[in-house]
């Protein structure tokens, strides 16, 4: 018999007007780990903040550990066992570990400062499972991976009945993404169930128990571990919208022009890095010890103090103590995590107007026509409605929004485009609208540099992949011929075992 | 349903008896003690004293039926939907009454023909189509002789493999039937209404599993949990477009109000009547937050859940009674 820890039924949510939960039916049981994914707006997140009593729903009901709690009202209340962890945590950044850990102990007379107790019981709870952190460290000190271990040891040491993980391993590396399931695998023996809430299918298939597909709203798939198949997965997501075919990078041409060309550089961080990027290609970097490079990203980002070096683009060279404002007008554009690139109260037209302003203007007046045709034409190529052309991006779907933060660097003819961590919290359909951004950029000769803690989006995206350690580059290599070293790796750990 | 039912109830006499205690007892304190303190004196006084009771009482009796306004209100929808309920019970029964008496005569000519056959087919070495005929004869008896009674899931189970021995030698090697999570004891004696499981895998087979190319499977799990029973009966056919999807669900909300449910091309189709019926039954037997739910996706199946109330006290009981 199982215990059943969550149960949800028919649970309905509309926010700004439109339906994000439309009859959600759930059961979480002890002791399991249960994966939640779907397509981009299927309602995920504001799932896992309805359980954890962050968001008040409109109808349904939620039973947690046999109580009732009503529509209108929230369902989490302080104490019965339901823990949520975002990606971002909330810890205090000031505190040490220990201190975060104790801080929210309901009872807790000591303040900030833990009791002798209260420390050996968190020391207890990290042996039990087999965290090592050094439990003095302020947690401002720590990544991002060892800040979510400090919530998650929170939880075990606040006895957590269930963990909600809200797509919390976007900027994770693969190493990191193993790591953590040990850990939840090391939790679920303790009896602790787990929601992860993830938009990668591989991940989300990697060590739960069963998965919970969402779509429009509603739990249309329910699977158990042994019928995990991607195709089913992908298909459940996306109903009767016919998946657009994966886009495959177009892999470009040898004898392709330089476009970028880096020479010896020095300083922070770099010692004679030395590469080129040619026209119509996207290039990777990686490293061992930093897993998105921020030695090299900073010299494309204008913060970069180097000593020494050139940088050609495009036969002219470029001063690279320049800010970045001066680099987008010699023509590099950057997308981080695509809601930070965007305005999200403008609209996508104006979105596009302050990218472009220099081609949309003359004698300091914007073009309207010009500008209004530009914007019409991209939403017409990539098949999207155009009466969200006015409205403010915050309110259009996240893929308006990707789209925008992609396009808009195509508009503005930038020459190199530099990605940080592009993929991070997209869907399937999200991922192929880059994969076009990208043949898009190399059908018009320009060129992108990629930078992700995960390698495997590196391999898929990119034509080489730049092996960066002690700031030069120690390796170049085919992403194609790397990725079939690298795949086998990969499949280790989809089957991780205690 | 009938747990709020009960906390309504209790809720309403208590506070009844607490509001008729504390307004008598105040009635008396408030005109004895001023009368015996001499208070009271006069016409004027007096009616003044009434006033002054007569408008505390009006706002008391105002706040006590505020109180009692959402609890009555729900007991009301309670009586009315137990009516409804009992409503189709009659109707249902009737239904019954009218399908037993159908199957007073036929039943036997049925059982007895099939019986022949079956011999027949065995005088002349035809095995196959003794196993068959034995299957339909016993699915007959399964479903025709016990109208309205009660099932254990491992009954349940048996009439499923039977019905799906005959559809094996329909579609040969089309079909694979899988079974999981019922070494539970507890949950192959849980007692359903008859028939639940296999309209469902007939459902399966006919919409899902026969048009497809290939070989399919219908797999069949069970979770129990300290409330409820839930069986899982998914398939990997051909699985249903959203919007044929909704209106299904659609019907199954309309079977649950008691209305007509599948429109159109869902009933000449008959696809979704079974399944409302099951529901209906179910809801009817147990209450409506039991029943069937439905999930779909085109190109990759169905999986139909079964929603049971289970109490291990009771079950146990039970066991006990019958071991």
């Amino acid at each position: 018999m199982k215990r059943e820890i969550v149960r949800v039924e028919g649970l309905k949510k509309a926010i700004h007007g439109s339906q994000v939960l439309n009859g959600l039916n759930l059961s979480v049981y002890e002791g399991e780990i249960l994966g939640m994914t779907g397509l981009s707006g299927s309602g995920k997140s504001v799932a896992a903040q309805i359980l954890a009593g962050s968001r008040s729903f409109e109808e349904g009901e939620i039973y947690i550990a046999g109580r009732k709690s009503e529509a209108g009202g929230k369902a989490g209340r302080p104490g019965n066992g339901i823990y949520h962890i975002r990606a971002v945590p909330d810890l205090f950044p000031c505190l040490t570990v220990e201190e975060n850990v104790c801080l929210t102990e309901p009872g807790a007379v000591a303040g900030i400062f833990p009791t002798r107790m209260q420390l050996r019981k968190v020391r207890e709870a990290a042996h039990a499972l087999d965290i090592c952190l050094d439990s003095r460290a302020s947690v401002n000190s720590l990544s991002l991976y060892e800040k979510h271990q400090v919530s998650l040891l929170r939880a075990y040491y606040l006895h957590a009945k269930l963990i909600i993980m809200d797509n919390i391993t976007n900027d994770y590396t693969e190493e990191e993404f193993c790591r953590l399931g040990r850990l939840l695998l090391r939790l679920k023996q303790k009896g602790v169930s787990i929601l992860l809430v993830e938009s990668m299918t591989e991940r989300v298939t990697s060590f739960t128990d069963r998965l919970v597909v969402l779509r429009n709203g509603r739990d249309e798939g329910i699977l158990f571990r042994e019928e995990y198949g991607q195709y089913d997965i992908n298909k459940m997501m996306s109903g009767d919208y016919n998946l657009p075919e994966a886009v495959g990078r177009v892999a470009a041409g040898r004898e392709q022009e330089v476009l970028l060309e880096a020479c010896r550089i020095c300083g922070q961080g770099l010692q004679g890095l030395t590469f080129h990027l040619n026209k119509g290609e996207v290039v990777g970097f990686t490293d061992e010890e930093d897993a998105l490079c921020t030695s090299v990203q900073k010299l494309f980002l204008g913060d970069a103090r180097t000593e020494s070096g050139t940088v050609v683009l495009d036969g002219e060279p470029v001063n690279i103590r320049m800010k970045r404002a001066g680099l987008i007008e010699l023509g590099f554009g950057y997308v981080d995590f695509y809601k930070s690139s965007v305005f999200p109260q403008l609209s996508l037209k104006d979105n596009l107007t302050i990218t472009s302003l220099n081609r949309l203007t003359s004698r300091a007046m914007i073009h309207a026509r010009l500008e209004k045709r530009v914007a019409e034409d991209l939403l017409e190529a990539l098949n999207f409605p155009s009466e969200n052309l006015k409205r403010p991006l915050c309110e259009v779907s996240n893929r308006e929004q990707l789209v925008a933060a992609l396009y808009k660097w195509i508009l503005n003819r930038s020459k190199v485009v530099v990605l940080n961590n592009v993929l991070s919290g997209t869907d399937m359909i999200m991922r192929n609208i880059v994969k076009q951004f990208l043949n898009e950029l190399q059908r018009r000769k320009a060129g992108a540099l990629l930078f992700s803690p995960n390698v495997r989006e590196l391999y898929e995206l990119c034509d080489r992949v730049y092996k960066v350690r002690a700031g030069r580059i120690e390796e170049e290599v085919a992403a194609a011929e790397w990725g079939r070293q690298q795949a086998s790796e990969f499949e280790l750990f989809r089957d991780i075992e205690l | 349903m009938e747990r709020d039912w009960k906390k309504d109830t209790e809720f309403i006499s208590r506070n009844t008896v607490l509001a008729f205690t504390g307004n008598a007892l105040f009635s008396v304190f408030y005109f004895v003690m001023p009368f015996l303190a001499g208070e009271i004196y006069g016409p004027g006084r007096l009616l003044a004293w009434t006033g002054i009771y007569l408008a505390v009482e009006i706002g008391f009796c105002a706040a006590y039926l505020k109180l009692l306004r959402k609890p009555v209100n729900r007991m009301m929808e309670a009586v009315k939907r137990a009516s409804q309920d009992e409503y189709e019970a009659q109707n249902l029964r009737s239904q019954a009454e009218i399908f037993a008496l159908q199957s007073q005569i036929n039943p036997h000519f049925l059982y007895n023909t099939l019986d022949t056959i079956r011999s027949h087919a065995l005088l002349c070495d035809a095995e196959d189509i003794a196993a068959m005929t034995e299957s339909l004869s016993t699915l007959f008896r399964y479903s025709i002789s016990r109208p309205g009674e009660m099932a254990t899931l491992k009954e349940e189970l048996e009439n499923v493999r039977n019905y799906l021995l005959i559809q094996q030698y329909r579609f040969p090697d089309k079909v694979e039937y899988l079974v999981e999570g019922m070494e539970d004891e507890v949950i192959l004696h849980y007692p359903m209404p008859i028939l639940t499981i296999q309209p469902i895998v007939e459902n399966a087979i006919h919409h899902g599993l026969e048009m497809k190319i290939g070989k399919g499977h219908i797999k069949l799990r069970a979770i129990r949990t300290e409330g409820r029973i839930t069986l899982l009966v998914s398939d990997n056919g051909l699985g249903m477009s959203e919007e044929r999807l909704e209106q299904l669900r659609r019907s199954l909300e309309c079977s649950q109000a008691g209305q007509e449910t599948l429109s159109g091309a869902g009933r000449q189709k008959g696809a979704g009547i079974a399944l409302a019926n099951v529901d209906r039954r179910l809801k009817f037997y147990y209450g409506r937050q039991y029943g069937l739910r439905i999930r779909s996706t085109l190109g990759v199946g169905t999986m139909v859940e079964i929603n049971l109330p289970f109490e291990a006290g009771e079950q146990d009981e039970k066991r006990n009674r019958q071991g």
